[in-house]
């Protein structure tokens, strides 16, 4: 089609990256709340160092005195007892203070950030994707136990309404032994980025893109197929023409017509690009007019430096990883074309 | 005795497996069908879009009355033919509008004032609407008659193909006309 010979003159789907001057200019910019997080990093630290230190000391203390025979035949007891309160000890020294550091680097760094990359965009540290949005994304089937999510970037980019957070949703299993005893697991069921965007087209029904199994076994495809065809009998198996795009993706839709109209051939270009760029697990869902993308990520993003770590010094490579992170709301928009809107949507 | 029975479970076994492979078949062709009757509905609306399109165009594009004509002549053919096209007719009509179509769009170049009408943005911003989901239709179809196709050509589907009367059904190709034309999704604008 004549469509798919204009996408080579259309513009590169890759983000613009930050370059070197930009970098430096932001660097610049935050030299004074860098040098406050510094300095309240150095204080956190050698704060934490003495703390550790003294609670250390007692219950080595502790320790010591119960082989000694100070408390007798209760000794392990108290060795316990003091194990607990060193624990509770270094929560009240430290708890509060952590999350002053991490805040405040969130709030001044990271919100600088935001609102240099997105003008009139809103970022907020403990605010996240709401797990209604999640659900209704209909990627992830299981039944979701506990919910987290974190580092809320709200605004719109050119044409586009986006919503994007750290998600992180686990579902639980409990185990009981011989014994009677129950042990708890946490299973994660996605951890990463989850971006909640309206899309440039106008459709009603709903259309699945899930990582297809050639990513994993057979069995990961089989799973897949079974779990959506038990809670999702709607949805039927798209197979779509790009040989490539069908090995990294699996496609289910309700409706076979808007799932292609969704997925045009040059949209399937860009999505295949976006995921080798990404290097990771991309699912995407076309729901009530909007689309979800799952970015699966092991890394917390937005985090300040470790309070371990020798110095909390930004350089220009932590600064381009930072707005790196920033950058993934633009990336998705421009992967997905969503401010192109020539199809009868504004 | 007992050969008997043998026989008539082998008799009944192929029985089973014919009907089950004509189903199939027959679930294939009908998939094809349906899909090829979403195209329809597409290519009628877009047919829908023409009287309109010339009207607009027609008052200042003196010089191409040649090709208004050409696609008024292929609008009636295509509404006065309705159902009675074959499927073979249908995929040449649509290919014969796109092309004047597009030919149309490249001349709208010549026109600066047409160009900046409202009325001809909004007219393009449908056709546009139109044209992509024309083109996910087509593709949906290709999908059911590639399957359809491997059904009845490959074995066991190509042993009673031929006494069921299925045969192979067009698919929607890209014309030469349009493969050589770059200018043309340039001028649409359209990047998907």
């Amino acid at each position: 089609m004549a469509a798919a010979q204009a996408e080579a003159a259309a513009p590169s789907p890759a983000p613009t990256p930050s370059g070197a001057s930009e970098i430096a200019a932001l660097l610049a910019a935050l030299a004074p709340a860098l040098s406050t997080i510094e300095a309240q990093h150095r204080a956190l630290r050698s704060r934490a160092v003495k703390v550790l230190g003294a609670l250390a000391g007692l219950v080595a203390a502790v320790l010591a005195a119960g082989l000694a025979g100070a408390f007798g035949s209760a000794w392990p007891f108290v060795a316990g007892i003091a194990l607990v309160a060193a624990f509770a000890g270094w929560w009240f020294a430290m708890h509060e203070r952590i999350a002053a550091y991490r805040d405040g680097f969130k709030r001044d760094v990271v919100g600088h950030l935001v609102a240099h990359r997105y003008p009139g965009a809103t970022f907020e540290a403990q605010r996240g994707i709401g797990i209604d949005a999640f659900r209704a994304s209909r990627l992830f089937r299981q039944d979701i136990d506990r919910y987290q999510a974190e580092d809320l970037i709200e605004g719109r980019l050119g044409a586009t309404e986006l919503s994007i957070s750290e998600v992180h949703a686990e579902y639980k299993t409990t185990t009981t032994d011989s014994k009677g005893r129950t042990q708890t697991h946490w299973h994660t069921i996605f951890k990463g980025v989850f971006c909640v965007a309206d899309f440039h087209k106008h459709f009603q029904g709903v259309t699945l893109v899930v990582p297809d199994g050639a990513e994993g076994l057979f069995g990961e495809l089989g799973k897949r197929l079974q779990s959506l065809g038990r809670t999702f009998s709607d949805a039927k198996l798209v197979s779509l023409e790009d040989p490539e795009f069908e090995r990294a993706f699996a496609v289910y839709g309700t409706d076979q017509v808007e799932a292609r109209y969704i997925l045009s051939t040059s949209l399937m270009r860009r999505l295949l690009e976006f995921r080798q760029r990404k290097g990771t697990r991309v699912h995407l869902a076309f729901v009530d007019e909007r689309v979800f993308v799952a970015v699966a990520s092991s890394a917390n993003h937005f985090e300040p430096p470790s309070m371990w770590s020798a110095s909390a010094a930004i350089d220009e490579a932590d600064m381009a990883d930072y707005m790196a992170q920033v950058g993934l709301a633009e990336d998705v928009v421009e992967s997905l074309n969503l401010n192109t809107r020539i199809w009868g949507k504004a | 005795m007992s050969s008997l029975y043998v026989l008539f479970a082998l008799v009944a076994l192929a029985a089973i497996l014919y009907f089950g492979l004509y189903n199939s078949l027959i679930r294939r062709r009908n998939a094809v069908d349906q899909a090829l009757s979403s195209v329809d509905v597409m290519l009628k609306k877009r047919f829908d879009l023409i009287p309109n399109l010339i009207a607009t165009v027609e008052r200042y594009m003196a010089h191409e009355r040649d090709l208004l004509n050409e696609l008024t002549a292929l609008r009636v053919k295509a509404t006065s033919g309705g159902q009675d096209l074959s499927a073979e007719e249908r995929v040449a009509l649509d290919r014969q509008v796109s092309g004047a179509l597009g030919r149309l769009m490249i001349a709208v170049e010549n026109y600066p004032d047409l160009k900046a009408s409202q009325n001809f943005l909004q007219l393009q911003g449908a056709l546009n609407e139109v044209e992509e989901q024309l083109s996910a239709a087509r593709r949906a179809y290709n999908a059911a008659a590639t399957d359809y196709h491997n059904a009845i050509q490959t074995v066991p589907g190509n042993l009673i193909a031929g006494s069921m009367g299925l045969a192979r059904r067009p698919l929607f190709e890209a014309s030469e006309a349009e493969r050589g034309n770059v200018d043309v999704g340039a001028l649409f604008g359209r990047s998907s």
